[in-house]
């Protein structure tokens, strides 16, 4: 435990680095923001249509959250697959760290790319979008908006450890934040859902996380979203354990089976 | 005490072929190993490719583990005491792999540094020192991504030894470098061992474990088939000559002639573009030079020398046809 915050910086330093590679002026401008900002407008404007402006601003807080929390879950599967690719997997196995704190800091630009992009799309689509809104309740949405990012981003874990061995990670990941966009209430209420599928929609983060968000921008006090809260921390760390607890026995198979290196 | 004790190793590996009908085999990569390594010893395993050397290596470094057998490093078992083992041995894998391509020399060593545990103050004065060693302080702070082949592989020397192993695991460190780099490399090589360091390295390249090794291991299909100095390998062909037929087009029934002279007891046929090179082992074989070539009528004849034998020919001597693939 002494060294982790070490091993964390060191997965920053090396995450940055990777980053200011792949983020030229040319790639942001041409690419990372048009993308970001037009498929959230796609889907407001989709459910402008549909429902008016109170469900575009439904859509509106929803993709600004799924924005991070996509990037995020893809990101740390990224992280792994990375390590496979570039034939580094059997040195972190041999090393004698536990590397659970690099990698959590090698994902760390992953998550601050991730806030950029609600950034952007706050920038761009909340004046047209965000009516009834305060400032202040946004801020106060804040910390709601960083611990859903986090609970969400032990599924990212668990997406990484499931397709360790396996070359389908940034599928797989792919289609679990696409699945979220279905099942987490995202672009329309949770509750127009079939009730089996809502079950489904409860058992991932974000979830509840988004329903506590949207309920402080609505100017509700914390105190109210307190259970919806703690059910979402509660969630994001049984998937937190299970990603950790089959990290560690993939890593084992591997050492058995020798595929570590397969991608 | 032995650096590297490895008794009746072992390992099998399950394959699986077919997408709809999957067919399950078991492939032998390990069978029944045992050698030792003592402390400083530069020792070489030396066999042809899919010999077993690199599964070898990875089972001593913790990152595999055997079928059968034990191994144990610095008196630390492989599968049991990984964790104490682990800071204390060190390893390259051949190739290019293995590196962070986006960061500098200098950050990827850092890296290596920070998972090794490696103390802020004890990195800070070594990751030069490394540098130096390898012949990188001047591309230091450029991207990996840039670097040549041989770089790469000496920014791998230089990563495999920050945390200043006892022992240091060298998977074909030369494999693919040019012959300058890869000098260089073996010169580092034998300073490393010169300063000390227990250094199990394997190649298929029998020059360079002549060059540096102190014993060596001939493995073939997962076995152990001699290990002693590369001297008395070399032993092995001491009685013979060798001669070395550079010609075009042999046909398989020329071969076969050759092969069944009585006094050729192996032929290596190497393939340098459309050259090939029959390395003809002989007792006496300076007298039955005109015979061979009789028996390889029809083959257009470029050029004809005969040597003393090296460990290559004791090699080729050992492995028989398989040394082909070599």
């Amino acid at each position: 435990m002494m060294q982790w915050p070490q091993l964390f910086r060191s997965g920053v330093r090396a995450s940055w680095a990777n980053l200011s590679v792949e983020l030229t002026p040319a790639v942001i401008f041409a690419s990372r923001i048009p993308r970001t900002v037009l498929q959230a407008l796609f889907f407001i404007l989709l459910a402008y249509a549909a429902g008016g402006s109170e469900l575009a601003k439904f859509a509106l807080i929803g993709n600004m959250m799924h924005t991070a929390v996509f990037h995020g879950v893809v990101e740390m599967s990224f992280v792994i697959e990375l390590e496979k690719y570039l034939g580094t997997m059997p040195y972190l196995i041999a090393s004698p760290a536990n590397w659970f704190p690099m990698m959590l800091g090698r994902s760390l630009t992953g998550y601050i790319e991730g806030l950029v992009r609600v950034v952007l799309v706050l920038i761009f689509l909340f004046p047209f979008f965000g009516m009834g809104i305060s400032a202040i309740d946004l801020l106060r949405a804040v910390p709601l908006f960083l611990i859903t990012l986090a609970t969400t981003s032990a599924l990212g874990w668990l997406s990484g450890a499931i397709t360790l061995p396996t070359r389908w990670g940034a599928l797989v990941s792919n289609t679990i934040g696409y699945l979220m966009m279905v099942l987490c209430g995202i672009n329309f209420p949770f509750s127009v859902l079939p009730p089996a599928v809502q079950w489904m929609g409860r058992a991932l983060p974000m979830t509840h996380g988004l329903l506590a968000t949207r309920a402080v921008l609505d100017g509700a006090p914390y105190a109210d979203v307190a259970g919806l809260m703690a059910i979402e921390i509660a969630i994001g760390l049984i998937y937190g354990a299970v990603a950790w607890i089959l990290f560690a026995h993939r890593l084992n198979v591997a050492r058995q089976t020798g595929n570590i290196e397969q991608f | 005490m032995s650096a590297i004790v490895i008794e009746n190793l072992g390992r099998n590996f399950v394959t699986t072929t077919g997408t709809i009908r999957r067919t399950q085999k078991t492939v032998t990569a390990l069978d029944n190993v045992s050698l030792t390594v003592e402390p400083g010893e530069l020792f070489g395993l030396l066999g042809p490719n899919g010999a077993g050397k690199t599964t070898l290596t990875r089972i001593l470094s913790t990152v595999l583990l055997p079928t059968s057998g034990r191994a144990e490093v610095l008196g630390l078992d492989v599968v049991r005491d990984t964790k104490q083992l682990r800071p204390r041995i060190g390893m390259v894998y051949g190739g290019e792999r293995g590196l962070y391509w986006r960061l500098s020399g200098r950050d990827n060593i850092q890296y290596f540094a920070d998972l090794y545990l490696v103390p802020p103050e004890v990195s800070r004065k070594r990751i030069p020192e490394l540098l130096e060693l390898v012949g990188l302080t001047d591309r230091a702070e450029e991207r990996v991504e840039g670097y040549s082949r041989g770089m790469k592989q000496r920014l791998h020397i230089a990563r495999g030894l920050i945390n200043d192993p006892d022992v240091l695991f060298l998977d074909e460190p030369t494999i693919g470098l040019d012959p300058i780099a890869a000098r260089e490399l073996r010169t580092v090589i034998a300073d490393l061992h010169k300063a000390g360091k227990t250094i199990f390295l394997t190649s298929h390249y029998m020059y360079e474990v002549d060059a540096l090794c102190q014993r060596v291991a001939v493995v073939n299909k997962g076995q152990i088939v001699m290990m002693d100095t590369p001297a008395a390998l070399k032993q092995l062909v001491a009685n013979l000559e060798v001669v070395e037929v550079e010609c075009l087009s042999v046909s398989p029934e020329a071969m076969s002639r050759l092969r069944a002279h009585p006094r050729v007891e192996a032929v290596h046929v190497d393939n340098r573009d459309q050259i090939q090179v029959l390395q003809i082992q002989a007792p006496g074989g300076v007298g039955y030079v005109p015979e061979f070539l009789q028996l390889l009528d029809g083959a257009s004849i470029q050029k004809v020398v005969t040597r003393q034998p090296t460990l290559e020919d004791a090699y080729v001597k050992l492995l028989g046809k398989d040394a082909i693939s070599v």
